[in-house]
């Protein structure tokens, strides 16, 4: 058939423009220029720091995006699922990387991945996902339809639709809480891959989509989970964690006004601890205003499980603030069980990953991970002038006393006027209640010692357990959990320093815990030379190191 | 207190200036708070629906101070009474008070005694330039409850073209399409996936915050399969308010076009009589001496293209050719005749 007389129409005008080649070329001005030479650079580095995950046989795919030179990768969970503990990871330079399974966070779809190879690797830069306003620009990278045969992702580009939505859990765990929305095209394949904002900071994990009677094809309304919340998940996957995410352990509704209404309560949270009662109004959470249900699920569900908060509620018409720690969203082996579910059975990998990268255990998604950084938070522990036993005197500012604190091997004692006490460690801890106003307190402080020695194989299970704020709205601190003989003990070190900031010792999530304040100044390598220590809401006692021993 | 508050915020929106940021929107685009403030006038409806595949929500806005406000006509409107939801999360009853036929456009009726946060004033303006940059508003998937604000979503105008499809996914070969747009009629076409469940009434405005329409109904070609994305402009918002202002709801889509004026005539162009709903536009006869003969159109030429917009159907042909003459005096037209196409403008003698 030949051409209509329009498109010979077309066809002269672009000879003719041809013909006209002889004119000045279009100028553009400096400020054009300058833009579009910025939204270049973008989309460039953008790309190098975003990968496409293949399973070993290249069967399912997606994506995923480097938040380390050390090689680091975010992406989904049901990305990686299909894939167990090794995977292929393929940088937009072309090139191909083993990669190995870190940790997994079920709840929020997320997975962490260890790039094995020489780096360093080009990291993104980690955006503010808290201050994305909608209708910003948003880019989105990946391998969609796993089209990228070269690696070179896909770059698709929007704005910023919807911020703070929350997402229903689809299926048994799976919950976007706090989530970005934008338009800028996401189809089956870009899961687990970044959302750029316009100067290319990664500021979300993009995950999901509203499909329904479209089919699995972009309709101009995608998720992703924000960058916020997959980072306070990361020192725990790093870790080799299965990582839960908070509950504050009440059902809460909307009411008009709107408000946020506690309609039940579990007496067992530490929420209920510290007041919050059925009908109390709860009015912000993590220093979030929480009106409804979505908000107050929203400053939750972005918190991993044990993080420490701050919640103010309304009873009437009275304000009450309260710190409280914040409980696991799932059973004990709810995730577990669902990570197994999703992981494939039988067959191990042809190729399994070197022991010194990959182990598995029940309960951790790579124990080999988890043994890491477990050694490095027990070697911060060691304290060279703790040998054999140790024995301190203090001023005990809450009682006005003298204390004497002794610490050996096979003993805790605490002697002071008000009383002394005794533990003995080779017996049932968490029946030794002594004193009964801190039951946890000595068991707590032998377990330091005997990390301090450097003698922590005597203890029952020690492992890291990533990062939680030491205090409410405090900066997260990494986490080393000790249970030994009924007591669970957790040490919180200064991520920067190293310095170790509290310990904290339980015996029943029920219960209130004994925290011991080392101080925000005290001396490293002379740890426990001040000490505050604290049940609920009560002072136990003030230590400071007393003027001179007697 | 709500007045006091909110009416001056509202009154910003509807002379489209933009008053300063708020505070949550530190750092973000001079843009983000001429959506923000158009946000106030959008209403999430829930209605009748949420069994099969009908959804039971859709998106209105706000068009004065009485609480009026627009939609599209969907099964969510039957019974009459609507639950409204507003940018506040405040929760009241609407009352549907009419329909347009020809637009599908719905006029519902708040029956809070309260003004609502904001409004938009849907005056009749130049359609938006192909490819200009616009921002959709809409209750789309019910992603938004309560007080949150409904999804935002980019487009360009891809110019506006006569509607092309009598189907809708409840249109049937027999049955109407609730809520559609009669055929001909002009509508806006969107170049992003805006025809979402839910997103019906939801807003449509340009980079300066001003409302360029309301999208339509979620309307399917039956033929391909495709979804059409599109808004009706507020020129076909403005018409509509009009016939439902003076009682003329249950007015046809081809009474109403009949109605309109007759640019070709003016011309000296007869076109074939409209004997169905999607006649094409073959051109019947051209007067002797007329400026259509001088420009060369001749009887049997079928028109496919009116300023540039393509056309079906001869509704649509007269609509874009008044559309045409108004703004720019002449009428382009693009004419199939024996397989080829050729270029006609038709221009007044002076």
């Amino acid at each position: 058939m030949s051409g209509s007389p329009v498109a010979g129409m077309m066809m002269a005008a672009l000879l003719a423009a041809t013909a006209a080649g002889a004119a000045p070329p279009l100028r553009l001005s400096p400020e054009v220029r300058a833009i579009e030479s910025q939204r270049q650079e973008v989309i460039e580095r953008v790309c190098r720091s975003t990968v496409a995950i293949f399973e070993r046989s290249a069967g399912n795919g997606g994506s995923g995006v480097i938040i380390s030179d050390d090689g680091l990768v975010v992406t989904n969970f049901h990305v990686t699922a299909p894939c167990g503990a090794l995977m292929l990871c393929a940088t937009s330079d072309g090139r191909v990387h083993d990669a190995v399974l870190l940790g997994l966070d079920p709840t929020g779809d997320i997975a962490l991945v260890q790039l094995i190879g020489e780096g360093p690797f080009p990291a993104a830069e980690i955006g503010d996902s808290d201050t994305v306003a909608v209708g910003q620009p948003a880019l989105v990278v990946g391998n969609p339809f796993l089209l990228a045969e070269d690696f070179r992702p896909t770059v698709t580009a929007g704005v910023i639709s919807g911020v703070h939505r929350y997402q229903y859990p689809s299926g048994t765990l799976l919950e976007y809480a706090d989530c970005l929305q934008t338009d800028a095209a996401i189809n089956p394949g870009n899961s687990g891959g970044p959302l750029f904002d316009g100067s290319g900071r990664l500021i979300g994990i993009n995950g999901r989509g509203s499909f329904e009677k479209r089919g699995r094809v972009n309709v101009g309304v995608g998720y992703a989970v924000s960058i916020n919340q997959v980072m306070r998940f990361v020192p725990g996957l790093r870790a080799g964690r299965i990582a839960d995410h908070a509950a504050l352990g009440a059902t809460v509704a909307t009411r008009s006004g709107p408000q946020t209404i506690v309609t039940a309560i579990e007496t067992a949270s530490d929420a209920y601890r510290r007041g919050l009662r059925a009908g109390d109004e709860v009015v912000s959470v993590e220093g979030r205003d929480t009106p409804t249900a979505n908000a107050l699920l929203n400053a939750v569900g972005v918190l991993p499980a044990g993080w420490r908060t701050r919640i103010e509620y309304r009873r009437d018409g009275r304000l009450y603030e309260a710190e409280v720690r914040l409980r696991e969203l799932h059973a004990p082996g709810e995730l577990i069980a669902a990570v197994a579910e999703m992981t494939p059975e039988g067959d191990p990998p042809p190729e399994a990953p070197p022991e010194a990268l990959y182990s598995q255990r029940d309960g951790y998604a790579n124990y080999a991970a988890n043994r890491d950084a477990t050694e490095r938070l027990v070697d911060a522990c060691r304290v060279d002038s703790v040998v054999g036993a140790v024995d301190r005197r203090y001023a005990d500012a809450a009682q006005g006393v003298g204390v004497q604190l002794r610490l050996t091997e096979s003993s805790a004692e605490w002697l002071s006027p008000r009383g002394e006490y005794s533990c003995d460690p080779s017996r049932d801890l968490a029946t030794q209640a002594t004193p009964l106003a801190a039951p946890e307190l000595l068991g707590s402080l032998w377990v330091w010692r005997t990390l301090a020695a450097g003698e922590a194989a005597v203890l029952d299970q020690v492992e890291a357990l990533g990062a939680l704020p030491w205090e409410a709205l405090g900066e997260p601190h990494d986490v080393l959990a000790v249970t030994h003989h009924g007591l669970r003990v957790e040490l919180y070190f200064e991520p920067q320093t190293g310095r170790l900031r509290g310990i904290e010792g339980s015996r029943d999530a029920a219960l209130d815990a004994t925290r011991v304040d080392l101080g925000a100044a005290s001396q490293p390598g002379a740890p426990l030379s001040s000490m505050a220590i604290t049940v609920g809401d009560r002072t136990f006692a003030e230590l400071s190191p007393a003027e001179a021993n007697p | 207190m709500r007045a006091n508050h909110l009416l001056p915020l509202a009154a910003l929106a509807v002379l489209g200036l933009s008053p300063p940021a708020r505070a949550t929107d530190a750092g973000g685009a001079p843009a983000a708070s001429v959506v923000s403030n158009a946000q106030d006038a959008v209403v999430k409806l829930f209605g009748a629906g949420g069994v099969a595949g009908l959804e039971g929500y859709q998106t209105g806005v706000f068009i004065d101070d009485t609480g009026a406000l627009l939609t599209i006509d969907s099964p969510v409107l039957d019974g009459g009474a609507v639950a409204l939801v507003d940018a506040l999360g405040d929760r009241y009853e609407g009352r549907v008070e009419g329909v347009d036929r020809l637009t599908g456009l719905a006029l519902v009726r708040s029956e809070s005694t309260e003004p609502p946060p904001a409004w938009i004033d849907l005056q009749p303006r130049d359609a938006p330039r192909r490819g200009e940059r616009l921002w959709v508003l809409s209750n789309a998937f019910k992603i938004a409850a309560g007080a949150e604000p409904v999804t935002v979503q980019r487009a360009r105008s891809a110019g506006v073209v006569a509607m092309p499809l009598a189907g809708g996914p409840l249109g049937g070969p027999n049955r109407p399409p609730i809520g559609a747009p009669a055929p001909g009629t002009p509508v806006l076409l969107l170049d992003a996936v805006t025809s979402n469940p839910g997103a019906g009434g939801g807003l449509v405005l340009d980079e300066s915050g001003e409302a360029v329409g309301l999208v339509g109904a979620e309307c399917r070609a039956e033929s391909t399969g495709a979804w059409v994305n599109y808004a009706l402009p507020t020129a076909a918002v403005a018409g509509a308010l009009e016939r439902l202002a003076s009682g003329a709801s249950a007015e046809t889509g081809a009474e109403v076009a009949n109605s309109s004026r007759r640019p070709f005539e003016e011309f000296g162009v007869f076109l074939i009589p409209e004997i169905m709903a999607r006649t094409p536009a073959y051109v019947e006869g051209v007067a002797p001496g007329s400026a259509a003969e001088t420009a060369g159109l001749r009887p049997d030429d079928l028109i496919v293209a009116v300023g540039g917009a393509s056309t079906g159907a001869l509704q649509a042909a007269r609509r874009l050719a008044a559309e045409s003459l108004r703004q720019t005096g002449a009428i382009e037209l693009l004419v199939l005749r024996e397989g080829e196409i050729v270029e006609i403008v038709l221009t007044q003698p002076r």
